[in-house]
């Protein structure tokens, strides 16, 4: 009977409701949408500067390597304020980023803010301009010093084929000392001009400042010296010693008479057209683009990741140099980026920073 | 009117329902009492809803798109706000016109300032990915990535005409990013009206995208944004992200409205089959609970059938058999327990009715029997036998001293004759007995009609004195030849076979005389009293098993009857 009852009731209900059964359409779709409780791995980029072609760049490359991981991209220019960079910094840290990548305007005062960083429990990255102090998971940096080197050495292959051996005049404008990647420049050239000693080396204080570069180079045409070839240790003070070459009757390319070596560091898209139409004969370049990608590479798959960075040489298929080398110090990654040369030979590769730069991002050289 | 549809109704439905079976009854009571109303209101309720859901749509369609479009609109409003307030900055118009020309401090320190008021304007927007001042001598200045391909020949995103700010739907002129963006431009003049150079900047979709996704209700609507070629730039369903909106209002509740400001349109609509959607769920749960319904009306309907029909089936048992061996029995207490008991009842009436009848047929035939004794006796007293034989005696001897053996003959077959009919007290006589009589019969009538017939005997010498009843040849011979008698005046022939099987005589009459006689059955009125008598006694006595059979086919007369058991006493066999 009880059975009975319990059936009748679960009919009478089943009957109510299939007559009464209705869509409620004000409810949002939202509210079944599950939070899956997820949080998008953020990663903040606090640089110095997009005064120049190289840091705009240098932007570009983290912004795009952490994006095309589906991760956060957030970022700060500090316009050369060591002050502002710092707070800039600070900020970042309260938001909690998965990690914080900076360019160092100023590598000592920086130090507070990566400490604090590092008791936030951020990793804290460098890259082109390290920190001193505080612990950095990562500090991706250029081999200047090499890139010196290798620049001089280029300058006297050059001086060699011309000569048949290693003399004549080399003009080198250098930029500011107080700036560690110029001073290790210019210090890697003058190592390898120092040992040709029939080679007149003539070094000028340009303060990496282009009109400065131009005034040296023309006052030294105007002294009388034969100059058999040029170098600045960086190419946006390197225009000077284009103009200086143009407006001093000069500026031939290398199949002339008349043409004067000309070595740069950085091999900007600008530089590499020059070699390209033979006015200049190589550039040591300076890989850009990989500095964003190989940050945000060891970042997904070691530090995120709770994994240890390996020591040693580091394979990086898309580059052109392919093979860098990791340094551990005290569980700090030091990542060397190797210099190498853009000269006729290889100019149209298309792995050059310059070429993608230019050619695949858009990014337009102001001339 | 309303008593005529009433008994329509009543013909079609009620009165073809009286004729089906129990079990097919109950199925069509429980579906037109349960299901049918259930599914007439789930379809009702369905049809309901589905009208009352496509008002509503229509309504938050209407109301949804004004907002999102005064939203859209504000938001475009403000960009393009931002983008005129760079274009007719005069100091961003002087640095376009004088970089060229300035020393390497100059042009760091105009690069520096135009990248400050991009980046202040539109930094802190977040909605713009991309924005580039572009000089007409070809200077370029980005923030925080161009948008171009800088050159005002061959791009399709710089104008130098553009004295307000144009918008476009397009990827941005950069090979490695084919993601579309909102494309504004505006190009930008010196005070004397010459264009000096063009601003460009590419919106990110995500605020049309979040816009579109946002406003999704569970109605299941579909917001997009279309531009002015009809091309969907953003959609709530990114599938359609780069297709032609193809507008299709058959299938769908739609309202389109125009974003002021812009050259798009926002479409919200929500297709038609969504709400079909959910009355089709609604009438999918109606019609789930008819047919769980049905089934439990199978269910109830076999469970009732059995319980009505069960013992219905076990009377009609009780019916089928021959004889009521015993009464049905039941120990319940219910209707069918009444039933069984009247039926038991009735049985009881029924078999006493019977043997009342049984009893009152014999007492019936014992006084048919009686009677006829009686008058047969009566008849026989009428006749003092020993005076007739007497008679015939003298009529004898007379003949004999006269020397007429005919007379003889005659009087002495015709005193045989008599002395079995009227035998007293005796009711079965010999075969033999029987055999005698009809030749005595027979030999008087040939005396008679001068030997115009012949019988013949088939009769084994063992049955001679097997007795049977009286007089049950002699009237059907004499029937059959006082026919012939009448009638044919040539020879008549009768054969006569007489056999026991299984203690039941069975006596064949066949040739010529009974073949005329049968064959005047239908055609006249024949004397049939002997035939009459002899049957209705073998009934009477033994039953419907025995009697006369009058066979036309075969032309024969056959007369079956047990064979008379002597019990000491002449009392008469009794038979089923």
């Amino acid at each position: 009977m009880r059975r009975s009852k319990l059936l009748i009731g679960i009919i009478i209900c089943m009957m109510i409701l299939s007559s009464c059964t209705r869509i409620d359409s004000n409810s949002k779709a939202t509210e079944d949408v599950a939070d899956t409780g997820e949080k998008a791995i953020t990663i903040a980029f606090a640089h110095k500067s997009l005064n120049s072609y190289f840091y705009t760049i240098l932007n570009e490359s983290v912004k795009k390597a952490v994006e095309e991981r589906g991760w956060v991209f957030e970022s700060s220019v500090a316009d050369y304020d060591p002050m502002r960079q710092n707070q800039q910094i600070v900020n970042f840290i309260k938001q909690k980023p998965d990690a914080i990548i900076t360019t160092a305007i100023d590598s000592i005062s920086i130090e507070e803010v990566i400490r604090r960083g590092n008791e936030a429990g951020i990793p804290m990255c460098a890259i082109d301009t390290n920190a001193v102090g505080g612990k950095l998971a990562i500090d991706v940096s250029f081999d200047n010093y090499k890139a010196g080197q290798m620049a001089a050495e280029a300058i006297v292959e050059q001086l060699i084929e011309k000569y048949g051996n290693a003399r004549g005049t080399v003009f080198n404008a250098y930029g500011e000392l107080t700036s560690n990647a110029w001073r290790l420049r210019k210090e890697g050239f003058e190592a390898v001009i120092s040992q040709y000693p029939d080679i007149n080396y003539l070094p000028r204080s340009t303060e990496g400042k282009p009109e400065l570069v131009k005034e040296e180079l023309l006052k030294a045409f105007e002294e009388g010296i034969q100059i058999d070839a040029v170098h600045c240790s960086s190419e946006h003070p390197g225009r000077g010693l284009v103009e200086a070459l143009q407006e001093s009757d000069h500026w031939y390319p290398n199949w002339e008479e008349g043409h004067i070596i000309l070595v740069t560091i950085d091999a900007e898209p600008y530089f590499v057209d020059l070699i390209n139409k033979g006015y200049a004969d190589s550039a040591v370049a300076q890989d850009v683009i990989s500095y964003g990608n190989i940050t945000v590479d060891l970042l997904a798959n070691y530090v995120l990741a709770g994994k240890e960075i390996p020591e040693g040489e580091y394979f990086y298929g898309d580059t052109y140099w392919q093979v860098c080398d990791i340094s551990i110090t005290d569980n700090q990654a030091k990542v060397t980026i190797p210099p190498y040369i853009i000269n006729t030979d290889n100019s149209n590769d298309i792995r050059h920073s310059s070429y993608i730069a230019e050619k695949v991002w858009g990014f337009q050289y102001n001339k | 009117m309303i008593s005529r549809y009433f008994g329509m109704i009543k013909e079609w439905s009620l009165n073809k329902l009286y004729k089906y079976s129990i079990y097919r009854q109950l199925i069509w009571c429980f579906i037109y009492v349960f299901v049918l109303p259930i599914l007439l209101i789930g379809g009702y309720n369905a049809v309901y809803s589905f009208s009352k859901n496509e008002q509503a749509a229509k309504t938050f369609l209407e109301e949804s798109s004004s907002q999102i479009a005064n939203n859209i609109s504000y938001y475009m409003f403000s960009h393009m706000n931002l983008l005129e307030e760079v274009a007719m900055n005069p100091e961003i118009v002087n640095d376009l016109m004088i970089y060229k020309q300035v020393d390497w401090n100059k042009k760091s320190d105009i690069e520096n300032h135009i990248r400050l008021v991009l980046g202040s304007t539109f930094g802190s927007s977040g909605a713009i990915n991309a924005c580039e001042m572009l000089s007409v001598n070809n200077c370029y200045f980005y923030y925080p990535s161009p948008v171009s391909n800088g050159n005002f020949d061959t791009s399709k995103l710089l104008s130098k005409d553009a004295r307000q700010v144009l918008m476009t739907v397009s990827p941005k002129e950069i090979p490695s990013d084919p993601d579309s963006y909102v494309i504004l431009t505006r190009g930008i003049y010196s005070d004397g009206g010459v264009c000096v150079g063009n601003i460009v900047a590419a919106l990110d979709l995500s605020y049309f995208n979040k816009v579109c996704y946002e406003n999704v209700t569970n109605l299941l609507n579909e917001v997009m944004i279309i531009d002015e070629n009809n091309i969907i730039i953003s959609a709530s369903n990114e599938e359609q992200v780069g297709s032609t909106f193809s507008g299709d209002k058959m299938l769908s509740v739609s309202i389109s409205k125009s974003i002021s400001n812009t050259n798009l349109t926002i479409v919200n609509h929500i297709a038609m089959q969504t709400l079909l959607k959910s009355a089709f769920i609604q009438f999918g749960i109606t019609l789930f609970t008819a047919v769980l319904f049905a089934v439990l009306a199978l269910m109830f309907a076999i469970l009732l059938t059995k319980s009505i029909t069960g013992p219905i089936n076990r009377l009609m048992e009780e019916m089928k058999k021959p004889e009521v061996e015993k009464f049905v029995e039941d120990d319940g207490d219910d209707e069918y327990h009444t039933v069984i008991e009247g039926f038991n009842k009735m049985s009881r009436n029924l078999v006493e009715a019977l043997q009342r009848q049984y009893e009152i047929k014999l007492q019936e035939t014992k006084l048919r029997e009686l009677r006829r004794e009686a008058e047969l006796s009566a008849l026989q007293q009428q006749i003092n036998p020993h005076f007739l034989y007497n008679t015939l005696e003298s009529i004898y001897w007379n003949g004999q001293l006269e020397g007429d053996e005919d007379i003889s003959e005659i009087v002495n077959a015709l005193g045989n004759y008599l002395r079995v009919i009227i035998m007293k007290g005796r009711e079965y006589v010999t075969i033999e007995n029987e055999v005698e009589s009809v030749n005595n019969y027979i030999f008087l009538q040939n005396k008679r009609f001068g030997d115009r017939i012949e019988n013949y005997w088939d009769v084994s010498m063992s049955m001679r004195h097997t007795k049977i009843i009286k007089l049950a040849i002699h009237p059907i011979v004499e029937d059959v030849i006082s026919v012939n008698l009448d009638d044919i005046e040539s020879e008549i022939s009768i054969s006569i076979s007489i056999v026991e099987e299984h203690d039941t005589i069975r006596v064949v009459m066949t040739g010529h005389a009974v073949e005329y006689f049968l064959g005047l059955m239908d055609k006249t009125d024949l004397n049939t009293k002997g035939i009459s008598s002899v049957d209705e006694r073998l009934r009477l006595y033994y039953g419907d098993a025995f009697g006369v059979v009058l066979d036309k086919e075969l032309g024969e007369i056959r007369v079956t009857m047990p064979v008379y058991k002597d019990s000491g006493s002449e009392g008469k066999k009794q038979y089923g």
